[in-house]
């Protein structure tokens, strides 16, 4: 346990020391401030701010294409640029077991996707501090479930990550994981068949804008979202662990 | 080689059985049995009611519901309404809530213009869809179309002053749950709505919306036909009763069957006389008169204006105490009433228990000059505070038909004319008259957040977000490549 938190700690100050994800952080912010200033310039959300967090946190396009981009950025050099520069075999050698690596970077790049999304509720603050009243049980719902999808996206992104040193190939690869999982239920959605079913159970947007940010939260929503980060951080620890035989 | 290959295998079958794990786990959870839904919300009223699900757990068959989204109807997209925005959110909402919460044996389908196109027309030809239509709740033999109108009320743009039209109020759950009810066809209460006049045509939207709530509906010339019905509703009347209607009247109140009796100020003295003779057991009693209030107009009352014999009854008016007001008064809604009689009750044979539903303000006058009316005062008006709506039940009910519930209304504006602001009240009234259980309605309000900041306040906000954050990383992250340097 003590390792792990070691490597925790380590995972965090790497990230924490990055001018590459500072400037990440910054471009979020600033699309996000965008989308924000907007929004809230528009007639329709100046006649009802409840319309804002189902806006910001779940049906927005804006954040819809940012999303799938930013966790495989942020872990890029979690496991690829580890193995680019070979770091990687003396960390998996160390008296540390391979679930407790895997979960500590993810832990890690989670904690920081937090800041992602904090940056957000300050939005909402400055709002409050301007006299505005904002619903807040949409608001804390909304960042709830987009931390929950942000995990999600980080697990794919830590697995993309994981198969190999080409820097390219692991953003790519977790973006496109990322893209699939969010617009592929979208196609199917109409089906009058099962597969229509499974893809309207699946449809991230819709469990967003239509449980977490209209606060209502629903389980399944919550097991599928924790469910399938678990997934990837599993085969995550299958690559790793395989890696011994198969280079 | 071999051992190579056996580890390979033991990797790829350790994944494929995580990912059948993980969607037989999503199956199981998926299910309404394992599915918990958690309302954030202070009125925990985001979701459907037990009204809508108990409805469409009694409909036998499986049910399937169509929404078609679009935005067609111009005046409600005009001055950058959002109205449609609002109202879809909502209904997106509340489908996904619904499909959560029932069992299989219910699905829905929501298209919109983003759909594709082939799926659009194949489902509007399924459903034979006409404009305006949103909702189509079907089972395989019978189905219900909801338009938009059914599902909210909308106040209209005004093209002179550039003001959008804006969604005041929301009825998706009441109407939904009507629909289902009218589809499972269990046992349906029969209503008789007696005609005023022999081609009385202004009643049949208020016959369409009691046959929506599930009755059904028979629209009689006169209460000597009325049969084996569980309630009869009397919307305004113009010519006195005949011996024999009189009688039939007078044996239906005697024997405690339930009736909605509306009367509006303009109807003759001849009939209200009747009618007092008919109630004068029970103690209740239609005044003369017309209600009228002084209207705020600019910061200031204005009298003399016919505006003044339309009332607005909201909370301050509306009685906390009976159930019928309670799903109202937690949804925030209010009613409209117009043309409207004075009620009195008190003097029964304490048989039964007597409510006020609704009342005026303490402004409100009686205008009954003799010359006409006036919409005005000039010092000899009776004003005060007026009943204009009164509920009783008998103490002892004879059986749940014959519960003696009796409901009069000082207006019959409010089921012709006006029906579209005071549905919610018709609705829970019915019900009450029924013996429905009110307690479970489905009344959501709809509250308005809005946010106009002066272009200071939206700079300063710009400011702070476009610069603050972004700055702040920026040099964070200048500092952290230097010291690295």
């Amino acid at each position: 346990m003590a390792s792990f938190f070691a490597l925790l700690r380590k995972e965090l100050f790497v990230l924490a020391v990055s001018p590459f994800v500072y400037v990440l952080l910054a471009v979020w912010f600033s699309l996000n401030a965008l989308l924000f200033n907007i929004s809230i310039d528009t007639q329709y959300i100046q006649a009802d701010l409840s319309l804002l967090p189902p806006y910001l946190f779940g049906s927005g396009m804006l954040v819809w294409l940012l999303l799938p981009i930013f966790p495989p950025l942020l872990c890029l050099r979690m496991f690829a640029e580890e193995h680019r520069v070979s770091t990687l075999e003396p960390l998996l050698t160390a008296p540390i077991t391979d679930s407790a690596v895997v979960l500590a970077k993810y832990l890690a790049a989670c904690l920081f996707f937090l800041v992602f999304w904090g940056g957000l509720l300050f939005f909402f603050l400055l709002l409050d501090m301007h006299g505005a009243t904002l619903d807040w049980a949409r608001i804390i719902g909304g960042f709830v479930g987009s931390c929950l999808l942000s995990f999600l996206f980080i697990a794919t992104s830590l697995f993309a990550s994981s198969w190999g040193g080409n820097l390219v190939l692991a953003a790519g690869g977790g973006a496109a994981i990322n893209y699939c999982m969010l617009f592929l239920p979208a196609l199917f959605q109409y089906d009058d068949t099962v597969l229509g079913e499974v893809s309207r159970n699946s449809h991230l947007p819709n469990l967003i804008s239509n449980g977490f940010a209209a606060a209502l939260i629903d389980s399944y929503a919550v097991m599928y979202l924790v469910l399938l980060s678990a997934l990837f951080l599993f085969l995550t620890y299958l690559r790793l662990v395989s890696r011994r035989w198969i280079p | 080689m071999n051992r190579k290959f056996l580890l390979l295998s033991i990797s790829l079958g350790l994944s494929v059985a995580a990912i059948c794990l993980v969607i037989g786990c999503l199956y199981v959870f998926s299910s309404p049995n394992a599915r918990l839904r958690f309302d954030l919300t202070a009125e925990k009223s985001n979701g459907v009611s037990e009204r809508m699900l108990n409805a469409i757990a009694s409909i036998d068959a499986p049910v399937r519901l169509t929404a078609f989204l679009y935005r067609e109807d111009e005046k409600l997209t005009s001055y950058n309404s959002n109205v449609y925005m609002r109202a879809f959110d909502r209904l997106r909402l509340l489908i996904d809530d619904l499909e959560a919460r029932t069992s299989g044996s219910f699905s829905s389908l929501i298209v919109d213009s983003n759909s594709p196109l082939v799926e659009q027309q194949r489902l509007q030809q399924l459903h034979s869809r006409q404009s305006g239509e949103v909702i189509i709740l079907s089972t395989s033999d019978n189905h219900v179309v909801l338009k938009f109108e059914d599902l909210f009320e909308v106040s209209q743009a005004v093209d002179e002053q550039r003001i959008a039209a804006r969604l005041r109020r929301e009825r998706i759950d009441e109407a939904i749950g009507d629909a289902a009810l009218r589809l499972s066809n269990a046992n349906p209460f029969k209503v008789a709505v007696i005609k005023a006049l022999a081609d009385d045509v202004s009643i049949q939207p208020f016959l369409e919306f009691v046959e929506r709530q599930g009755h059904t509906v028979s629209h009689v010339n006169s209460f000597s036909m009325v049969g084996d019905q569980d309630l009869v509703v009397v919307p305004g009347q113009l010519t006195p009763f005949t011996p024999l209607d009189f009688a039939a009247a007078k044996q239906w109140v005697d024997d405690d069957k339930h009736l909605f009796l509306a009367l509006g100020a303009f109807t003759t003295t001849a009939v209200v006389d009747q009618w007092n003779q008919i109630l004068a057991e029970r103690g209740e009693h239609f005044e003369e008169g017309l209600l009228c209030e002084a209207i705020p107009i600019a910061g200031t009352f204005m009298e003399g204006r016919h505006e003044c014999a339309i009332l607005e009854i909201n909370a301050g008016k509306i009685s906390g105490q009976h159930k019928i007001n309670e799903p109202l008064l937690k949804a925030k809604r209010s009613l409209l009433f117009a043309g409207t009689r004075p009620l009195t009750f008190g003097d029964s044979i304490n048989k039964y228990s007597q409510s006020r539903l609704l009342r005026t303000s303490v402004g409100a006058w009686i205008d009954n000059d003799k010359q006409g009316v006036r919409f005005a005062r000039d010092g000899n008006e009776k004003a005060g505070i007026h009943a204009i709506a009164i509920a009783s039940a008998a103490w002892r009910p004879q059986s749940a038909l014959r519960a003696g519930h009796l409901l009069l209304s000082g207006s019959d504006e409010i089921m012709r004319e006006h029906l579209d602001y005071n549905k919610d009240w018709l609705a829970t009234s019915i019900m009450f008259l029924l013996g429905d259980d009110l307690e479970k309605s489905g009344l959501r309000s709809i509250n308005e957040i809005p946010f106009h900041p002066s272009r200071e306040i939206l700079g300063r906000i710009k400011s702070l977000t476009l610069y603050l954050l972004p700055g702040l990383c920026l040099l964070l992250s200048l500092i952290v490549w230097m010291r690295r340097k």
